[in-house]
């Protein structure tokens, strides 16, 4: 995983709940960075420890924190680092989560170390579609599904997300039904 | 151009291809245009290419449709006319139509710009990478952003890690400072025992001729070996030091001994960082002075003691040296006044008659204050007629009164009358004769009210209510706080009494208290003073008055009575004979015990009036060897021991050793021969017999053994029980009294007369029915008596 992924836990920890259970959640989970980069390549270990130890510290499920850090990545992380490239994504949710899949394919040469998830956009509708996540991680869809929520709100739109499917109940992919209105 | 480069596509297709296109013919006029470049710039299509464009490379081209194709194979750069700032980089073909057309992209190389033209990733052809070249120079830039931000963060921290090295070299040296200069020395070991801190005073105190930085990183593991020799016990220096080192736990003001006499204090402080041992901290002061000044001040506590002890000793020694010459006085006052006197003689008599009872009082007052300071003070619980006692005090002190045209008024409840209590009657008429004679000392004319009464409730205990008011001088508010305290008096300007110890209401407060009891005072300056006292005692009995009564008044005749008088004191000696040959008995005098011993082997007397302090043989050692039965007959004489002393235990040990009965110096001539009389005519009627061994010598049926058993079973268990009888009496314990009463009555049964028998019933009987009470002192004397004559009739029989 880049250094943003971790960059967003840090950021919405320290935003929220202040720098001592950030040095807590560091400590708990035995990562031992004083800064991320955002362009370098960490182990994906270290995503899911500091998830992980921040559900534990904060008291908050693990599905909750995962949501919440892709909410701000997209809110916060990602409009820092990629504020206009990520406005240039689309014209409306619709274009930016059609566009989803070549944006990925693009980023994989982008990010040479990156093994970037792929997506599928199908059942297009004038409001809805779906939206096919394959990743080679697992247990991130919670984090899938909080970038989505993330993307409506971008957009000023109001957005329902529906788990169609999950890899984890034994389905190929995650499929989530975005619609907005 | 060759027809090879030409390309063929229909407008839908190559607006896909090439969503920037646009095509001119050879008017240059624009022909058709993709959707991405008429997003960018709208309404181009059929406008003059030369007014929409420029070229910006080559710039050498002219605006031919000739010169244009020419350029078919270059770069080519061009600018809108009309959006200012947006260049395209492409190349031109010739299409199948022979239009020009031109394909390219917007040059745009920052997110920003993609906005900025309201343009979007699906603008651009998928094949296009314009918008990854937009991302990989933006991740550049992030790339930079990050690496200055931690550059930002390395730079605060070196800062920090700079600050913080100051502050702790800074540190460092005031601690250096801070250890050098103290007045401790101190030894700072790592956890390897290497010496990292130490100070000059921590050479000093430990011999090291060397400089404190010279020890710096020295090894201390053999420290102790080398530093042994310093100590007064160097093993147990050694062994101390290992336990301390192999425990680690703090260890404060371990006192060490030098060889040289001197001593140190040492504490042992462990440092522990994060549950780690990371040393130890030594620190040793020179106490010597501080043991030398402990000790001296242990010697002074001692000496003070000793001479506190050796003051309360010279108090008792004084009191008893000040009573023998007032009894002396009083004595002789009693003999003058009996004589013929002249009025002015009389007058000086009685001045001294009162000057006499003062100084009586001042002597007691000294020894009841030491008794309190001691703690040594005890109250006797005896059942008593407190009715009786008020009136006495009353009586004693109307004379007084009257003496200065005052009058004093009692008024007492008639509860009081018809009850008697528990306590100690001596103690609360000590109490009644401080406050009226002080009443009475600071009033100069009207009345003094005593009144008595008790308080109303259905519990056995009750309090008695004293209310003491005088019409004299009064307190004013400022001494009223001090009142109580020692040798504190009213000393008014106004008046001349400043008599006394100033001990008298502090000893009142202390009596009251003691028996659980309050004192309140109440006063206004030139008014008169109210004191309130309230005592606790237990009501006992509802009395029913005995209906023969010994008659105190009957007169007394010693004629035929021989009587020695065993008195030290020459005065004494006179006074007390001159008391009893006035009422015809014979006196002899014998100077000390010894004297006596002697007399009493070749003479018999009817009664021994016997002194306790004595010089070469005392009146206890005397009574004991009398009443060892070493003089025959002379052992069972009645004996009266007389004494000044008056401290608590003193009238029980004389009963004790066998004396009869007890008189406090200085005495009434009354008060003797009320004693005299009991013991004599008691004396007389018991010495027929008080045992009757018919029953006994039946149960036995000639079983000498068996006999002589019973009997020694009777000398060895009676004494003890007698004791036991004393104690319960002493405490008011009826019950257990009646107890040891019966249990002495089955004893008596068997070998006494039936008066003797008797005498044990009435007691069992008055403590099961709690009557009489105030009679059982009387009544347990007597019976003692009757016992010691049992002890020595049975003896004889034995020995027979």
């Amino acid at each position: 995983m880049y250094g943003i992924v971790n960059k967003a836990i840090q950021g919405l920890v320290i935003e929220n709940f202040g720098l001592d259970s950030w040095e807590k959640i560091k400590k708990q989970s035995g990562v031992s960075v004083d800064g991320f980069l955002s362009n370098e390549p960490y182990p994906d270990q270290t995503t899911f420890d500091l998830a992980i130890a921040a559900s534990e510290i904060l008291k908050i499920e693990l599905k909750d924190v995962l949501i919440s850090f892709g909410e701000y990545w997209v809110l916060k992380t990602g409009q820092e680092s990629y504020g206009a490239l990520m406005k240039a994504g689309g014209e409306n949710l619709k274009s930016f989560l059609i566009n989803l899949p070549n944006f990925h394919s693009r980023v994989m040469l982008i990010y040479p170390n990156l093994t970037p998830p792929e997506f599928k956009i199908s059942n297009i509708e004038e409001n809805s579609l779906d939206v096919h996540y394959f990743s080679t991680r697992n247990g991130l869809h919670y984090f899938m599904y909080g970038l989505l929520q993330g993307l409506g709100k971008m957009y000023k739109v109001e957005t329902k997300i529906e788990v169609k499917a999950l890899k984890t109940d034994g389905a190929y992919n995650d499929i989530f039904r975005v619609s907005w209105s | 151009m060759s027809e090879q480069n030409k390309i063929s596509f229909n407008n839908s297709e190559i607006t896909l291809l090439f969503p920037f296109y646009f095509a001119i013919n050879n008017s240059l006029k624009i022909v058709s245009a993709g959707n991405s470049i008429l997003k960018l710039i709208p309404n181009i299509v059929n406008s003059d290419f030369k007014n929409e464009f420029e070229f910006k490379r080559p710039f050498s081209v002219s605006y031919t449709f000739n010169s244009i194709q020419e350029y078919c194979n270059q770069v080519i750069i061009l600018i809108s006319k009309k959006v200012p700032d947006i260049l395209f980089r492409g190349q031109i073909l010739k299409s199948s139509n022979d239009n020009i057309i031109f394909i390219g992209s917007p040059w745009i190389t920052t997110p920003e710009d993609l906005l900025k033209f309201n343009l979007t990733i699906p603008d651009f052809a998928i094949h296009d990478s314009t918008t990854d070249m937009i991302q990989l120079i933006n991740n550049k830039e992030i790339m930079s952003k990050d690496i200055l931000s931690l550059v930002e963060n390395l730079k605060k921290q070196k800062l920090e890690i700079e600050k913080s090295e100051y502050e702790l070299k800074y540190s460092n040296k005031r601690f250096s400072a801070l250890i050098q200069n103290m007045q401790s020395g101190i030894l700072l070991e790592n956890k390897e025992r290497k010496i990292v801190l130490t100070n000059k005073i921590f050479c000093e105190l430990l011999n090291i001729p060397v400089k404190p930085e010279q020890l710096i990183g020295y090894d201390c593991k053999k420290s102790a070996e080398e530093s042994k020799h310093n100590f007064k016990n160097p093993n147990l220096f050694v062994k101390q030091l290992e336990k301390t080192l192999t425990n680690k736990d703090l260890v404060l003001n371990e006192e060490l001994e030098l060889a040289n006499g001197d001593f140190l204090e040492r504490d042992f402080v462990p440092i522990f960082s994060d549950n780690e041992y990371n040393g130890h901290l030594w620190i040793y002061r020179n106490i010597t002075q501080r043991k030398k000044n402990e000790i001296e001040l242990i010697n002074a506590k001692e000496e003070a003691i000793i001479s506190k002890k050796t003051k309360e000793q010279f108090l008792a020694n004084m009191s008893h040296e000040l009573r023998n010459p007032i009894n002396i006085i009083t004595g002789i006052t009693g003999l003058l006044a009996e004589t013929n006197l002249s009025g002015k003689q009389n007058e000086y008599l009685g001045i001294i008659k009162t000057a006499s009872e003062n100084l009586l009082y001042l002597v007691n007052d000294i020894l009841d204050f030491e008794k309190i300071q001691a703690k040594k003070i005890k109250f006797q619980i005896l059942p008593f007629d407190i009715f009786k006692v008020v009136n006495e005090v009353y009586n004693s002190m109307k004379y007084l009164a009257e003496n200065k045209n005052l009058k004093l008024n009692l008024r007492t409840d008639d509860f009081l009358k018809t009850h008697h209590v528990a306590g100690d009657p001596f103690r609360l008429k000590q109490i009644l004769f401080n406050l009226v004679n002080n009443a009475i000392k600071f009033t100069e004319s009207g009345n003094i009210d005593i009144k008595i009464t008790m308080e109303e409730n259905s519990g056995m205990i009750k309090f008695i209510n004293i209310e003491i008011k005088d019409t004299g001088i009064g307190i004013s508010e400022e001494n009223l706080t001090n009142i109580f305290n020692r040798y504190s008096q009213v000393n008014s300007e106004t008046s001349n009494f400043s008599a006394g110890t100033g001990l008298g209401l502090t000893i009142v407060k202390n009596l009251v208290e003691l028996q659980k009891g309050t004192i309140k005072v109440k006063s206004k300056e030139g008014l008169g003073t109210t004191f309130f006292v309230t005592i606790p005692y237990e009501i006992i009995e509802h009395i029913e008055k005995p209906a023969i009564q010994i008659s105190k008044s009957t007169p007394v005749d010693l004629k035929s009575k021989k009587i020695l008088v065993v008195e030290d004191d020459k005065f004494n000696q006179m006074i007390t004979n001159s008391m009893l040959e006035k009422y015809g008995a014979q006196t002899e005098t014998a100077d000390n015990g010894k004297i006596a011993l002697e007399k009493l082997k070749t003479n018999s007397y009817d009664l021994i009036l016997m002194d306790l302090q004595m010089p070469i043989l005392d009146g206890y050692k005397t009574t004991e060897a009398i009443r060892k039965n070493k003089l025959g007959t002379n052992s069972k004489t009645p004996i009266i021991a007389v004494t000044a002393n008056i401290l608590n235990g003193e009238k029980e040990k004389c009963i004790e050793i066998g004396m009869n009965a007890y008189l406090s110096k200085p005495f009434q001539e009354n008060e003797l021969l009320e004693k005299i009389k009991d013991l004599l005519v008691k004396n007389n009627a018991e010495r027929v017999s008080v045992i009757d061994l018919a029953y006994l010598k039946s149960v036995a049926s000639g079983d000498t053994p068996f006999f002589e058993k019973l009997i020694e079973e009777f000398l060895i268990q009676t004494p003890e029980i007698i004791s036991q009888l004393k104690r319960e009496m002493h405490k008011g314990d009826w019950p257990k009294m009646s107890e040891s009463a019966h249990k002495l009555k089955g004893r008596i049964s068997f070998i006494g007369t039936p008066l003797f028998i008797k005498k044990v019933t009435e007691i069992e009987s008055n403590c099961l029915k709690k009557q009489h009470l105030n009679l059982l002192p009387e009544m347990v004397t007597e019976l003692e008596f009757s016992c010691e004559l049992a002890y020595s009739e049975l003896k004889t029989e034995l020995k027979k």
